[in-house]
């Protein structure tokens, strides 16, 4: 599903030129769970902006599905963002001013999705996450893990081929990190292809490969078996 | 999604309470601000544009040159206005009003003194679009002694509302006119206004209606579509030829052609009637004019201050840039365009500037007559709210709503998603070159107008304060003394002996201004000199205390005065003499010339505006006039009551008017008065806003700088280290724009003082001074977010981070 070729992100301030990615090669299949670890700085957050399209890289190739879209617009990468990939952060990103069914609903709103439509998917979803009672409740009044399940909603609400989490579980006691990540298991298990940036190895667990990054550069593959948990 | 985008934006306004206040608030009053001036400037360039075929009227100007004087006067002589039907090919119709300016109308036992009364010719009504309540328009004025009022003095003489067939007695003649129309009160955007209209009729037959050369009335006309102006400005020449050549030649004994050859020139010419509010070259007119140079200033300034509303908005939205780049990032990760985001940022920024427009259309309702008060005006809000009004405050909300929209929704846009959500693209919020250059243009516009509000306000102490040549504190002027008749001199002796009078004088003009000026020739070598003339009694010179340079004034003492004359300076150097005194002058006011005798020379004063240079004059001996000057002492509330006792004594049922001789020079003033006022009123508006944004500013300055400030308190930095730490930017920025705005100030306040003769200096303070208070308000607006920092515990402010 998704395919990089010696990929290389480079960032350049005024003298300094710093190697994000090097040369990665990266293969992820449709309905594939992966997680990307490594210690700070590693480029792995670098890796998942390039992979959901929020960021340029410098050289290499990166096919989405069957499209090539290093050389893609702004716009189109807009278009694709919206109809194929949902995002997950450690912070949540929820937008402050819109209550939870609105921040829900946003994606469906870039898809132009039918308002009655849109009001059924967004309480499915709420009523999956179980958050439904606080459909009217601001960010600010939610618990970090009543918080995330939002995030969690809004990734899936426009019913994504991929998910990109970045950390999901970063900011969540652990009885809120476990539910988060069976939510992600479960809908990984339903189809949709999941990569995820973790620090925790227990997190990782949940995936089906591990990709350990070290200094942009893909060291280990496939070493989830290493781990004994 | 424009709900989602509405939602999100009032959720904003609510959430940032202090933020949306100052953005609505600002906005309001800069709109306020621009829909006031808006308001007048649209009411100045209206002017007679009610009449119909307005742009196919026009009046006569005299420009001439006599004796190396120059005369320039919307004012014309009786007989044109038919000529130019006899002669003019293309002119339609033509028709003459003449000012009177204050007259008495009785009605049995009432009497009242009326203003903007005119004598007019029958088809005035036909003429101009001025509509009559009551009349036929084509006969209401075409009888003598008739009268038309408006319903307005209609209904003062006779509440009982029957007018028409009424009679009145008009001035101090006492003749008696029929009222034979009513008219609607003429539009406040008329230059021509009128209460009471007499026909000419009555008067045209008295013989100074039939002279060319006696130029007193206003003559309008209307030519065809068809014919060029330049075609009947070169019959008007030919005319003059003609008729005026005429008497030039009676009068003068020179033909018209010696005349020109004497160096001297005599024309009218056609003034577009839409021109002459406006752009007026006469200073005669019926009313004081616009000028379309003010029109184009306050068009600048309200649109400067609206745009120091907008750059607020500008400043405070990329400011904040830090707590929406969250959102912005989210909205794009999620699939939004940059177009629909910008989309959304421009409708937010409309969405205040709806608000405000609202608000400020509130304001200005409620401020219009106030600032009527201030512009002179008579503006009424009804007046405006015409469906184009709606339509122009829509486009004016949506064009102010992308200006200050605009550049936030590029900036914020801007942010990609990736670097926001890693936390970066916070960086280039702390500075921005673009948000200093905007502090910089707001602050430039505050200076630039300090510094014109101070050149003003110095201009015009400077000229209330000038020594005028004569002392005009502490004289009350009592007019219309011509109606006592014979009781004149005793009134005269019974005002004196009151203890509080130094002195009275008997005159037919009241300066500012003189009443006459007409042709003296020097008795040695016949040639002409156009000076300013007037009457006055032997005690003038005690009353106004003018400073005899040479001679004596009229004196009683010597009965050959009757045939003398008091000259200024000025007209010493006209006639080219060293000494004035025993020169001998012809004047022209009877029917043969008369011989006079220079007794005296006063030292120049100011008799007319501060505008022109004094011009020479001659004072004529008279023992009686119209308006008794009295000097006195004491209180000027006292002199009143008992002058007007001594008057009701002698003139029983008779009107008592009067006035002071300095508030009578200070109309002079008016137009600065009232352009000081105006720059005050914006000057104070520019600063409040800017300051207003600033403070904004600050106030996120200082929160972004919690941490900075809470590390430097630990390692010891005073209150006063962090208050200057704070503010040393703000003032890097005012004193760019003090130093931008000095030359603009310099050069226009100077091309404005180059319009007096008698002008103050700017002086270099007016410039520091502005800069400095521009500096101190700029420092105790940042410096209250300075020290509410500086003040701050380091602790929490550490523990924030």
């Amino acid at each position: 599903m998704l395919k990089i070729k010696n990929l290389t992100k480079l960032y350049t301030t005024d003298e300094v030129e710093t190697t994000a990615l090097n040369e990665i090669t990266l293969e992820i299949q449709e309905g594939e769970f992966v997680a990307v670890m490594g210690p700070s700085g590693c480029g792995k957050s670098t890796l998942l902006n390039i992979l959901g399209l929020l960021d340029n890289f410098s050289e290499g190739e990166y096919f989405f599905g069957e499209h090539e879209v290093s050389k893609y617009s702004e716009r189109q990468r807009a278009r694709l963002r919206k109809g194929s990939i949902g995002f997950v952060f450690q912070s949540f990103n929820l937008i402050d001013e819109l209550t939870v069914f609105e921040n829900v609903e946003l994606p469906l709103l870039y898809l132009k999705v039918p308002s009655s439509d849109r009001k059924k998917r967004v309480e499915e979803v709420l009523e999956r996450m179980n958050i439904m009672h606080r459909r009217n409740h601001f960010p600010q009044q939610l618990s970090g893990g009543q918080q995330q399940r939002v995030a969690v909603a809004r990734a899936i609400v426009a019913k994504p081929r991929l998910i990109l989490a970045d950390e999901p579980t970063g900011n969540l006691d652990s009885t809120n990190g476990e539910e988060v990540m069976k939510l992600l298991s479960q809908l990984n298990e339903e189809g949709t292809t999941i990569v995820m940036v973790t620090h925790s190895p227990y997190d990782a667990n949940y995936a089906h490969r591990i990709v350990n990054l070290f200094d942009g550069k893909i060291v280990t593959e496939n070493i989830k078996e290493q781990f004994h948990i | 999604m424009l709900k989602n985008y509405l939602l999100v934006a009032l959720r904003n306004i609510k959430k940032n309470k202090l933020y949306s206040f100052i953005n609505i608030f600002g906005l309001t009053i800069g709109l306020s601000a621009g829909l006031l001036i808006g308001m007048y400037v649209v009411d100045e360039l209206s002017y007679d544009r009610f009449h119909e075929n307005v742009e196919d009227i026009y009046r006569i100007s005299l420009h001439g040159k006599i004796s190396g004087q120059e005369i320039v006067t919307s004012r014309s002589s009786p007989p044109i206005a038919q000529a130019l039907i006899n002669e003019a090919p293309g002119v339609e119709a033509a028709t003459r009003v003449r000012t009177i300016g204050d007259i008495v109308f009785r009605n049995g036992d009432d009497s009242f003194v009326e203003e903007q009364v005119i004598y007019a010719d029958s088809n005035f009504f036909e003429f101009f679009t001025f509509r009559l309540v009551e009349g036929d328009p084509h006969t209401v004025l075409a009888e003598p002694n008739t009268v038309v009022f408006t319903s307005e003095l209609a209904n003062k003489y006779f509440p009982d509302g029957n007018a028409i067939g009424r009679f009145l007695s008009v001035g101090s003649q006492k003749r008696e006119y029929k009222i034979t129309g009513i008219a609607e009160k003429p539009p406040e955007n008329s230059h021509i206004k009128f209460k009471a209209i007499l026909s000419q009729r009555t008067v045209e037959s008295e013989q100074f209606y039939s002279g060319w050369t006696n130029n007193f009335l206003f003559t309008y006309f209307r030519k065809n579509k068809n014919t060029s102006i330049e075609d009947i400005d070169s019959r008007l020449v030919e005319m003059v030829q003609k008729y005026v050549g005429e008497e030039l030649q009676q009068f003068m004994g020179v033909t018209f052609e010696q005349f020109l050859e004497q160096g001297n020139a005599y024309g009218y010419i056609s003034y577009p009637m839409t021109d002459t509010h406006l752009r007026s070259i006469t200073d005669d007119d019926m009313e004081a004019n616009g000028d379309i140079t003010y029109v184009y200033i306050f068009s600048g300034i309200g649109l400067f201050i609206l745009f120091i509303a907008c750059i607020n908005f500008m400043n405070l939205s990329t400011a904040r840039s830090a707590g929406r780049a969250k959102e912005v990032g989210m909205r794009k990760t999620f699939g939004s365009y940059r177009h629909t985001l910008i989309g959304q940022f421009l409708l937010e920024s409309i969405l205040y500037s709806i608000f405000a427009t609202v608000l400020a259309i509130i304001i200005t309702y409620l401020i219009l007559p106030q600032f009527n008060l201030i512009a002179g005006k008579n503006l009424v809000f009804s007046g405006f709210l015409t469906p184009s009004f709606f339509v122009i405050m829509a486009a004016v909300a949506l064009f102010v709503g992308l200006l200050a929209g605009s550049y936030p929704a590029f900036y914020l846009t801007a942010f990609k998603p990736a670097e926001v959500l890693r936390g970066k693209g916070m960086a280039g919020m702390k500075s921005s070159a673009v948000r200093s250059s905007l502090v910089v243009f707001q602050f430039w516009v505050s200076i630039v107008l300090i510094i014109c509000t101070t050149v003003i306000y110095k201009q015009l102490s400077y000229m209330q304060n000038k020594n005028l040549g004569l002392d005009k504190q502490n004289v009350l002027i009592i007019s219309s003394t011509g109606k006592l008749d014979s009781d004149i001199m005793p009134f005269k002796n019974a005002i004196e002996s009151n203890s509080n009078v130094v002195a009275t004088s008997f005159t037919n003009n009241v300066f500012p201004g003189v009443n006459n000026t007409t042709v003296f020739k020097n008795v040695l070598n016949d040639q002409d000199h156009l000076m300013g003339s007037y009457f006055a009694d032997y005690d003038h010179a005690d009353v106004l205390n003018f400073e005899i340079v040479e001679g004596r004034f009229f004196s009683r003492d010597f009965p050959s005065d009757s045939l003398a004359v008091v000259i200024n300076e000025a007209a010493v150097k006209e006639f080219g003499w060293e000494k004035g005194v025993n020169n001998e002058i012809l004047n022209f006011f009877d029917d043969s010339p008369a011989k006079t005798k220079v007794i005296g020379v006063v030292k120049d004063f100011n008799f007319e505006s501060l505008k022109t240079n004094i011009r020479p004059m001659v004072i004529n001996l008279t023992n009686t006039s119209n308006n008794l000057l009295v000097r006195y002492h004491g209180d000027a509330a006292e002199i009143v009551s008992v002058t007007e006792t001594i008057w009701k004594e002698f003139a029983p049922g008779e009107p008592f008017e009067y006035e002071f001789l300095d508030q009578s020079y200070d109309k002079l003033f008016r137009a600065e008065q009232r352009l000081g006022k105006l720059f005050s009123m914006f000057t104070v508006l520019a600063i409040f806003i800017a300051s207003l944004g600033l403070f904004a500013l600050s106030s996120f300055m200082a929160e972004q700088r919690t941490k900075e400030i809470g590390i430097r308190k630990v390692l010891g930095a005073s209150m006063g280290n962090l208050t200057a730490l704070l503010s040393k930017e703000f003032t890097k920025l005012v004193l760019i724009s003090f130093i931008l705005a000095v030359l603009p100030s310099w050069y226009f306040m100077g091309k404005w003082l180059d319009g007096f003769v008698y002008r103050d200096q700017m002086g270099v303070w007016v410039f520091f001074g502005a800069g400095a208070l521009a500096l101190t308000i700029s420092w105790l607006t940042v410096s209250y977010q300075a020290l509410k920092a500086a003040m701050s515990n380091p602790v929490d402010s550490l523990k924030y981070e």
